[in-house]
């Protein structure tokens, strides 16, 4: 709270700011049921299998990926499928560069961010 | 446990019981500055504290640690206060709530003072006495005042200084020995 150097005031504002202190100090409020009123008032909690299901999405996300990726390297010698792999990042890159499919993927990254923005602090750390 | 471990055990795993001790530990000042803004409409202060907590609850994952949770919630509550009187003109607008608080017997002096000084602070404009009431009664700082009003640092330094100005000359004569 400034300022805390009463003795850097004028005496007229020494005593006012004195006065103001001492006679409006307030007295904690008993709660009287109000924190259990608040409490009922709350949505339910969560389910407590929420972090772990989103844990199993991001497993089975790397586990899907990871087979997708298997089955190019997989198939022929590795060296078509890495050359098939560059072609399909270089086309999907293509792709991103036409106005309307960046458009739609930023309406779709946008609007994924504003559902999810308050729950991006649960999501599992690294 | 402190505000913050508190608040993480929230988002982790929506502890309602931590939660509850957050409402317990904020809920005087909380419902204080509603008392105040209402003009000492009790009932109305508390349902739109209880509206505040909810709110901070839904919105908690939100609270970024840059200032006390304290203020953080009574900017929540003024929120909810100003959208309360833009939908029902019938809550006051005015502030008034120095006057009608005096629940602890205080030496008769200081009792005193306590009336002329709420006395003194009707007459100020709301915000004047607003910007008191977080100052003095709340014991927030300049910064942490603007954060809960959304006003600028000047404009609260203004009408602190202007609500002191005004109180000034209407406490001029007070004398606690007459």
């Amino acid at each position: 709270m400034e300022p805390n150097d009463l003795n850097s005031l004028p005496p007229d504002d020494v005593q006012l700011e004195a006065w103001l202190r001492a006679s409006t100090t307030l007295p904690p409020l008993p709660d009287d049921g109000f924190s259990q009123r608040v409490l009922t008032a709350l949505p339910p909690p969560a389910r407590e299998d929420s972090v772990w299901r989103r844990w199993f999405c991001v497993a089975g996300a790397l586990t899907g990926g990871g087979v997708a990726a298997l089955g190019a390297f997989g198939s022929g010698n590795q060296t078509a499928g890495l050359a098939d792999l560059q072609d399909t990042i270089l086309a999907t890159l293509a792709q991103l560069s036409v106005p309307g499919f960046g458009l739609a993927v930023g309406i779709t990254v946008g609007s994924l961010w504003f559902a999810f923005r308050d729950r991006w602090r649960l999501l599992p750390r690294w | 446990m402190t505000d913050a471990e508190l608040i993480a055990r929230v988002l982790v795993s929506d502890d309602h019981a931590a939660f509850g001790d957050l409402v317990r530990r904020h809920q005087s000042a909380v419902r204080h500055f509603l008392r105040h803004l209402t003009a000492g409409d009790t009932a109305l202060a508390d349902d739109l504290a209880q509206d505040t907590f909810v709110q901070a609850w839904r919105g908690l994952a939100g609270f970024r640690a840059t200032a006390p949770f304290s203020t953080w919630l009574l900017g929540i509550a003024h929120n909810h206060w100003r959208n309360a009187r833009r939908k029902q003109r019938t809550v006051p607008v005015e502030p008034g709530h120095l006057a009608a608080l005096d629940p602890v017997p205080s030496p008769a002096p200081l009792s005193d003072l306590r009336h002329d000084l709420g006395r003194a602070m009707r007459s100020l404009a709301p915000e004047e006495q607003t910007a008191l009431h977080l100052c003095y009664q709340q014991g927030l700082s300049h910064t942490e005042i603007a954060e809960v009003l959304a006003w600028p640092l000047g404009t609260v330094k203004t009408h602190l200084n202007r609500g002191k100005d005004k109180l000034r000359p209407l406490l001029a004569s007070w004398n606690p020995t007459t």
